[in-house]
């Protein structure tokens, strides 16, 4: 497990970035999913709030794996700096999705934040495989 | 009547207790970055199982004694401590990764967090050692986790291209976006899900527990070669759901919130209620099942008095080691570790541990002084060394895989 660990933190900055937009499209995703169950009433309140808060929790992790990457170029620079935003923004769209699943704020506002901000990962992901 | 009866209960809770939080996370996550293609390893997995599952079953029923305790005395202490070691070590990963189970099932019906959880199902778990009889513990959770019936029912609901679902399964492909390690490091963790060391030694324990005979090897054939084959369609159904809902949205399965994502779509509250009500069973049983394994296989090796058939006060020590090995898995879990990660390394460590477990089982199944005229066939021994071939593979390739792909990564 330590040299698996280990092998992970030895992955080039790029991959770095690009493993944690991965990681935070499919947190986003899920959100979307889940608020979108919620707004069908085809899910319990309380699975929804936990897929949401698991969600947050996972681009959370990733917007802090991204914060930590050391840039060896420029042009690595530039793209830790475009996932931040992306990945900062998701992180507060999650927020307000938990929020409003907690009844502060309008669940439908904070689906349509969540989906942009999948939005704009999506953007990076493909710019990260051209 | 009666027969029929036990026979039909048998194969159900067969059904019922095959899946647990290994076979949920891993089948989950391999199908939502995989799609379908590796049901092929899950094939191999139950066909595996059955075949050391009834080896084992007929060596407790011929014998009239548990697997663990042949092994010790078949093969010696040294060969038998190997023996424990692996699959003690590797039982007690799985009882912590199915008290998480629990845990984070239990958070899916209450959104409170799996930290608060924790404790009340390992008190659960021991509670209903401590008390519940043996056939009672088996049957209620095995026939609760029949539940998970509405993953299967939930993927026709999807209406998915069955095209090309069959031809994902059929025709097995690594994905562009996928390492070929990563798949195999998948194939691997599937193979060790499905062959998890603790449920030949439950299932030989049960065997004296119940008190089987050789008449009751009908039975217990039934149970494995039916019972079984319909849990892997259960494995499969699950893997399929996400393949059809979170693959194309690139959702790969990192929480169990994720896994029930399809089945709510598919069938609503309704279908999610059966959902959540078959994990829990499936992570509940399974933990019964896996702490009672830790008690069998110490006692035996160690030769205490066991078993669920005597009062607690007459096997103390046996209760003992389950206790003890609760409040480790309690913990493990209380230092913030994610169950699920607990999970994937606990199938991957499963497969290290395999040639450990089932070559001794293959080598007692063989010896005339134990089970007399019920020793293997040829055929059953060749398609043995078959699987003692793949085990060996698997169990090699374990660590490697796991370094070179980050765990999956």
């Amino acid at each position: 497990m330590a040299a698996a660990l280990l092998l992970a933190g030895c992955a080039s900055p790029s991959d770095q970035v690009t493993d944690a937009i991965d990681q935070a499209v499919a947190a986003t995703a899920t959100a979307r999913v889940s608020l979108d169950l919620d707004e069908r009433g085809r899910i319990f309140r309380t699975t929804s709030t936990t897929a949401v808060e698991d969600a947050r929790r996972e681009a959370a992790d990733a917007a802090r794996t991204v914060a930590e990457v050391d840039a060896t170029e420029e042009s690595e620079a530039g793209r830790r700096a475009e996932a931040l935003d992306a990945l900062d923004e998701a992180v507060r769209a999650l927020d307000a999705a938990v929020d409003a699943l907690a009844g502060v704020g309008d669940p439908a506002d904070a689906a349509d934040r969540v989906a942009e901000a999948e939005d704009a990962l999506r953007a990076l992901t493909r710019a990260g495989h051209p | 009547m009666t027969r029929i009866f036990a026979v039909a209960l048998g194969i159900l809770t067969a059904i019922g207790g095959f899946v647990d939080i290994g076979d949920l996370v891993t089948n989950a996550v391999v199908g939502s970055r995989f799609g379908l293609g590796l049901a092929w390893v899950v094939v191999i997995g139950v066909v595996g199982i059955c075949v050391y599952a009834q080896m084992s079953g007929r060596v407790a029923a011929v014998s009239g004694r548990a697997t663990f305790e042949v092994i010790r005395e078949r093969l010696g202490p040294r060969a038998g401590l190997a023996n424990l070691a692996a699959s003690f070590l590797i039982t007690l990963l799985t009882v912590t990764a199915e008290v998480g189970g629990v845990a984070l099932a239990l958070q899916l019906a209450t959104s409170v967090g799996p930290g608060w959880w924790i404790p009340v199902a390992a008190f659960g778990v021991w509670i209903v050692v401590w008390r519940a009889k043996f056939s009672l513990l088996e049957n209620v959770t095995g026939l609760l986790g029949l539940a998970l019936i509405v993953f299967a029912v939930a993927l026709f609901m999807l209406s998915p291209d069955w095209g090309a679902l069959v031809g994902q399964a059929l025709t097995p492909a690594v994905p562009d976006a996928e390492p070929v390690a990563t798949y195999w490091f998948y194939a691997v963790a599937l193979f060790g899900a499905a062959m998890t060391p603790y449920e030949v030694f439950f299932f030989s324990s049960g065997a004296v527990e119940e008190g089987w005979t050789r008449k009751d090897l009908a039975t217990s054939r039934a149970n494995v070669l039916v019972g079984f084959p319909l849990g892997g369609v259960l494995s499969i159904a699950i893997a399929g759901c996400a393949a059809v809902v979170l693959l194309p949205q690139s959702i790969a399965v990192t929480s169990l919130s994720q896994v029930v994502l399809p089945v709510a779509e598919a069938g609503g509250m309704l279908a999610l209620s059966f959902a959540i009500v078959g994990i829990l069973a499936a992570t509940f049983g399974a933990a019964l099942e896996t702490t009672l394994s830790t008690g069998y296989t110490l006692a035996q090796y160690l030769g205490w008095s066991w078993g669920k058939f005597r009062r607690p006060a007459q096997a103390a020590r046996f209760h003992v080691a389950m206790i003890v090995v609760l409040l480790i898995a309690v913990g493990i879990l209380a230092t913030g570790v994610d169950p699920i990660a607990v999970t994937e390394i606990s199938v991957v460590f499963s497969a290290v541990a395999l040639p450990l477990t089932y070559l001794p089982i293959l080598l007692v199944a063989n010896d005339p002084e134990y089970m007399g005229e019920h020793v293997n066939g040829r055929g059953m021994n060749a398609i043995a060394m078959v699987y003692l071939v793949i085990i060996v593979v698997a169990a090699l390739a374990a660590i490697p895989l796991l370094v070179i792909t980050g765990a999956g990564a």
